[in-house]
């Protein structure tokens, strides 16, 4: 059974794009989530073997739903979308609980390599 | 990456994101502070997202430099301001057309070089000159704002705001300002041909030139939120300052003013607002023993009665203490000596002399002598007057009352010599003919007697450096009037009332005090407008 995924970022068109990503490598998305708020009440739900989560988002940001999620679930697996320039809040992202990051544009090969890593 | 296939949500998701940035833009001019600028930098950063992955250069780029921008301002680093807000919706602007390009059937980026070097420069607070020349005319298309999320291609049918540079529209102004004169002019030739179709055409065209004049006048008005949007920071950090504590209120924040006005009331108000939180109100601790709510209430309103536009800064304070005032008029004589309650008006005069309370620090007004000079001397500048009511230990009331515009205005037209020259309405009281009874002398001065008072004779002629007339006593006398201060201006003849449009002035220096401007009367020839506030 391939590995599921619930996408977080509040840019459908973001959301689109790693969907497809994920799925043609044969990864399950089983959900979206617009916010913060959004994604983890749907990891609850769901129970997603891989999160990749926006930072910056309406209602809650990503920062703060990784503490939430890292809370409920210490396992959790949860991959930061960054842009540019924003290394200080990954870095905030990864001791909140974050296993690792992918840098915005995405690059497939990136994104599928930081999600190997991830699971691993 | 094949972008094609992401290119359509792309461009609908960019489309929300530039109605969100527009409308936050809006939120922050209106003054409108924190969550404007979180929900600017979200909506920023998620088209920055956007366009890299998209491999559009120019969106990506420009919004990369507009969020560094926001940043600055999210984090306290920069502060709101005019320029910073044009830069921004330039800015956003800018992008609209990057993503338009990007998006094209030509797909094409947009050359940002410029506008970046503009925001690069707003974010490190090295702002150019011309921007400041620049305002924006926000017509909002209610359809647009009415639906939260409007289909891609409503948003780009319906603009929902242009922005035209402010000099297009003072170009447009003068035009018609022109055109006034010019139809003057074909009116006097018509009365005198006394062609009856020629009038009724003039006529006609009379019509039509006031509905265009009246436009632009409206179009060139611009709300008072405009320049109201940075006191509540103001007054905040002054009364922090000063250990006060003040909830303040703004009223009629959408209250329009035309440009030119409103651009030279932003000094005065805060003027205004400083007196009101330095001298009229009070402590919390002895606010307490007073009675009253430690916290104090300050008020900003705008208000429109009739031709005129009121603004007025209110507070709850102390007031202004006859008590405490009128020792010091009357050792300055500025009151009879007999004298136990100054009225309304008396204490403007009073409190706005220049330098009136730096003479002997009097607490309750230091200060506020000095920033009423100021006011007052701006606000009669703009043909104004200014009204105070206070109550000692209950709170002042000051008002400034202006016109609504600058540009046209009703002048009593005079002959001097050979010369016209224009007295605005605004402060003409009465005019009277002379006659040699009415011309006396008192404490050494010549004063014109009307009814039981006695003004101060000043000849035009004698002012702009004319020989004395033949017989002193002929002519007309102008009665005019600033604040408190009255005099009779002496001309020759009245020539009659007209609209005349008030032309900046660049008269040579020594005569620039005597005069406010120029203008040109209907048979084409020039009159210079009379500033009164030189004369008194």
């Amino acid at each position: 059974m391939s590995s599921t995924v619930l996408v977080c970022d509040d840019a459908v068109f973001m959301r689109t794009m790693v969907s497809d990503i994920l799925s043609q490598a044969g990864f399950t998305v089983v959900g979206e989530a617009e916010n913060g708020k959004q994604a983890v009440e749907k990891y609850q739900q769901l129970k997603p073997d891989l999160v990749t989560m926006d930072i910056i988002m309406p209602e809650m940001g990503g920062i703060e739903a990784v503490k939430q999620i890292t809370q409920m679930d210490p396992a959790a697996r949860i991959l930061m979308c960054s842009a540019m320039g924003q290394q200080a809040l990954v870095q905030e992202a990864l001791q909140a609980g974050a296993r690792d990051f992918v840098v915005k544009p995405f690059q497939p090969s990136r994104v599928l390599e930081a999600v190997q890593r991830v699971l691993a | 990456m094949d972008t094609g296939r992401y290119a359509k949500l792309f461009l609908s998701e960019s489309r929300e994101n530039l109605s969100e940035i527009n409308n936050a833009l809006l939120e922050l001019e209106r003054g409108g502070s924190d969550t404007a600028i979180a929900r600017l930098f979200r909506a920023v950063h998620t088209m920055k997202g956007m366009g890299a992955a998209m491999g559009y250069t120019s969106v990506g780029e420009l919004s990369h430099e507009l969020e560094t921008l926001l940043d600055k301002l999210r984090n306290g680093a920069l502060v709101v301001t005019r320029p910073i807000i044009d830069t921004l919706f330039s800015g956003v602007d800018a992008l609209e057309q990057a993503v338009d390009l990007a998006t094209g059937a030509a797909p094409q980026q947009l050359d940002v070089k410029e506008i970046i070097a503009r925001i690069r420069a707003a974010s490190s607070e090295e702002t150019p000159q011309t921007f400041t020349s620049e305002f924006a005319i926000v017509a909002v298309d209610k359809k647009a704002q009415a639906s939260s999320a409007p289909s891609p291609q409503a948003a780009q049918k319906t603009p929902r705001h242009i922005r035209i540079d402010a000099k297009r529209l003072d170009t447009l102004m003068n035009g018609v300002g022109e055109l006034v004169i010019a139809r003057d002019r074909i009116q006097k030739i018509a009365e005198q041909l006394g062609d009856e179709s020629l009038l009724e055409a003039t006529l006609r065209a009379s019509q039509i030139l006031a509905t265009l004049q009246n436009e632009i006048m409206t179009s060139r008005m611009v709300p008072v939120w405009q320049i109201f949007e940075r006191f509540p920071r103001v007054v905040r950090d002054t009364a922090r300052s000063l250990g006060k504590e003040v909830d303040f209120k703004i009223e009629g924040r959408e209250i329009e003013l035309d440009r030119s006005m409103l651009d030279e009331m932003g000094e005065p108000v805060l003027h205004l607002l400083r007196n009101s939180l330095d001298h009229g109100v009070e402590k919390p601790d002895d606010r307490e023993k007073a009675g009253k709510p430690r916290v104090a209430t300050v008020i900003l309103t705008a208000e429109r009665d009739r031709a005129t536009v009121l603004i007025r800064v209110t507070d709850d304070g102390r007031g202004i203490d006859q008590s405490r005032v009128l020792p010091r008029a009357k050792k300055l004589g500025l009151v009879e000596q007999g004298t136990t309650k100054l009225s309304e008006q008396e204490l403007i005069a009073i409190i706005s002399r220049p330098g009136f309370s730096t003479a002997e620090k009097v607490t309750e007004i230091s200060g506020r002598g000095v920033g009423f000079d100021i006011v007052a001397t701006r606000v009669r500048a703009l043909g104004g007057s200014l009204e105070v009511h206070t109550d000692a230990g209950l709170g002042t009331s000051v008002s400034m009352r202006l016109p609504l515009t600058l540009a046209i205005s009703r002048a009593l037209l005079a002959r001097v010599d050979k010369e016209v020259y224009a007295i605005p309405l605004t402060h003409v009281l009465e005019t009277f003919s002379l006659s040699q009874p009415m011309l006396l002398e008192s404490k050494g001065r010549q004063v014109v007697a009307i009814r039981d008072d006695l003004f101060t004779a000043i000849w035009l002629r004698e002012r702009v450096g004319l020989p004395p007339a033949a017989t002193a006593a002929s002519g007309q006398v102008v009665l005019i009037e600033l604040a408190e201060r009255r005099a009779a201006l002496i001309v020759d003849e009245f020539i009659g009332q007209q609209e005349i449009v008030v032309k900046q002035f660049d008269g040579v220096n020594a005569s620039k005090t005597l005069f406010s401007g120029a203008t040109i009367l209907g048979d084409g020839s020039p009159a210079l407008i009379v500033d009164a506030s030189s004369l008194l």
